[in-house]
């Protein structure tokens, strides 16, 4: 009964794809001149951030199978190249960002080359060794990360002269940089690009009999990912004006992964809504804090068990082939 | 066109072939047929390279191509349809196509289109599936599948691994029809790796006989049908 009201909510959502989409874009546009209450407006900023975390893992596990469980790791290298630098040049916020993206995006390149030819549970266990890698070598590093100390005086960020410092400047510059995101990874999704990714999550070895460069392609597909969790870290960075490591613990990434898995790999929405559900939700809750994690756990026993393939998964949304640029 | 010198591919310390050469001429179709666990099927993803080759050397139309990565082995027009079918199962039917032309870059769209028709033409079941997910489909239709998308790369050559495995007998004939068909139709020259040696050599200009990784025999068609040790080990006597 309620599995079948909300497939019609799904089919409805599908035929007005376009108008849904503008309408979510105006209620998050308006959402801060609306909203008074400080707290309210702190989660709001982090929901999208989660959201723009889940959905650049979601690039990875979802689009090309690639089952990184350190995601974080990436996350925490784009958040103290952000604390780092903009601690000790005099760069713009903007260019940091940049950066940390493409440090991120650099370290993938290194942990990819020698591991994208493992399989499976193999890769996983390698993206979570380097996770914790990260973590302690972030802890131990004194000269560079201060340790256990953590780096603070983050400064705020300026863009022409003025200094953006308010809950509602750091809500459009998530905004902003959520809605880049999801444009080019919609773009890139639906290119030559895109469908080499989705091949290889499909069956690589068939992937490789069409033609497709499997390693380039699944190298690439995490690079980009990984840039995202970058950029994610370094908004972090400036978010909190303080980075340490107890922000990046394993905990973060299997956070990460319940977002994309409730929400439905390999779909736009998916870690959106995932992402959004599972940072409000412990909020909603926060009053045993504690058991936040119980949260994450039911929701993703909850979803195995009705929906596998997460709540905006499977083909819910049908790509339609003639609708594509490339053909 | 294609040739195989010494080739040989080990998984560990198992030899799975063992040093085996052999040839394919434009227009034949060839069969390499042999029991389970023969060294059929590692010989094809060893020249396709999907399996690292541990010697030997792989001609293609007079280029050596034995170290080529598997994506520019498929741009020289050598197609590899698997064992199992490997299909893009979560993908449609027209998607699974899409992706089999996916290594031709300089193709139109009109192009594109085109051939989509023709393979339609050739497999109308996939015509009136094409909208629903590879993995839904039957054996038989999926078998299909993996070859019309194969065939969607024009390729030179196409290898077969096994189609007619998992099959009703019916659907078998149908499909060793096809290649026939293929073959004649379209001109592509066929290496076929089979189980069924009688249905092979039905359709096939010469054959080789494999053997825990040798090539133990290889002579044209109607001898190897005539032979009575062949007969007797792989055609199942009477």
């Amino acid at each position: 009964m309620a599995a079948n009201i909300f497939e019609k909510i799904i089919t409805n959502i599908n035929k007005n794809k376009l108008k849904y989409i503008f309408l979510l874009i105006i209620v998050l546009l308006i959402l801060p001149f609306v909203v008074e209450n400080q707290y309210v407006l702190h989660i709001a900023v982090l929901t999208l951030m989660y959201v723009l975390l889940s959905s650049s893992l979601n690039v990875i596990v979802g689009y090309t199978g690639q089952y990184n469980i350190g995601h974080v790791a990436f996350y925490a290298i784009g958040a103290y190249t952000a604390a780092i630098i903009s601690t000790r040049f005099n760069l713009n916020f903007i260019i940091v960002i940049l950066i940390s993206g493409f440090v991120a995006s650099l370290f993938s390149l290194m942990l990819g080359i020698p591991t994208l030819r493992l399989r499976g549970i193999f890769f996983a266990f390698t993206t979570l060794g380097f996770a914790e890698i990260t973590r302690l070598t972030i802890l131990n590093w004194r000269s560079l990360t201060r340790g256990p100390f953590g780096i603070p005086g983050v400064p705020i960020p300026q863009i022409f002269g003025m200094r953006l410092s308010t809950n509602t400047h750091f809500y459009f510059m998530i905004f902003i940089l959520l809605f880049l995101m999801l444009l080019m990874t919609y773009r890139i999704i639906n290119s030559r690009v895109g469908r080499a990714w989705i091949s290889i999550r499909e069956d690589e070895q068939a992937s490789a009999s069409m033609g497709v460069d499997t390693f380039k392609y699944k190298i690439m597909n995490l690079m980009y990912g990984t840039f995202w969790a970058g950029v994610g870290g370094a908004f972090f960075a400036y978010f909190a004006g303080y980075v340490s490591a107890d922000s990046f613990i394993l905990d973060e990434s299997f956070r990460f992964f319940a977002m994309v898995l409730v929400g439905g790999t390999g779909t736009l929405a998916g870690p959106i809504l995932g992402g959004a559900v599972l940072t409000i939700l412990p909020q909603v809750f926060r009053s045993f804090a504690r058991y936040q994690m119980i949260i994450y756990g039911v929701a993703i026993l909850l979803i195995i068990h009705y929906k596998p393939e997460g709540l905006l998964g499977g083909r819910t949304f049908k790509r339609d082939l003639s609708e594509s640029e490339d053909n | 066109m294609l040739k195989a010198e010494d080739l040989k591919i080990h998984y560990g310390h198992v030899e799975a072939v063992k040093g085996i050469s052999f040839e394919v001429e434009a227009g034949e179709i060839v069969t390499i047929i042999g029991s389970n666990g023969a060294g059929k099927s590692s010989t094809l993803r060893g020249i396709s390279n999907i399996e690292d080759k541990a010697g030997g050397k792989v001609i293609f139309q007079g280029e050596d191509i034995t170290s080529l990565p598997a994506h520019e082995i498929v741009d020289k027009g050598i197609c590899h349809v698997p064992e199992g079918r490997h299909i893009f199962s979560q993908l449609t039917v027209e998607e699974n196509l899409y992706m089999g032309s996916y290594s031709k870059t300089d193709q139109t769209k009109a192009e594109y289109q085109d051939k989509l028709a023709r393979m339609y033409d050739i497999f109308p079941r996939l015509k009136e599936r094409r909208n629903q997910d590879g993995g839904n489909l039957s054996g038989g239709e999926q078998q299909m599948l993996a070859i019309a998308r194969g065939l969607m790369m024009d390729p030179v050559i196409m290898m077969l691994d096994e189609p007619s495995l998992g099959l009703a007998p019916l659907l078998v004939e149908q499909i060793i029809k096809l290649i026939k068909e293929i073959n004649e139709d379209l001109g592509t020259t066929i290496l076929l790796v089979e189980q069924n040696a009688r249905k092979a050599l039905s359709i096939a200009h010469r054959g080789y006989v494999m053997e825990t990784g040798n090539i133990i025999m290889s002579d044209r068609r109607e001898k190897l049908i005539n032979d009575p040790k062949l007969a007797e080990a792989y055609l199942g006597v009477g």
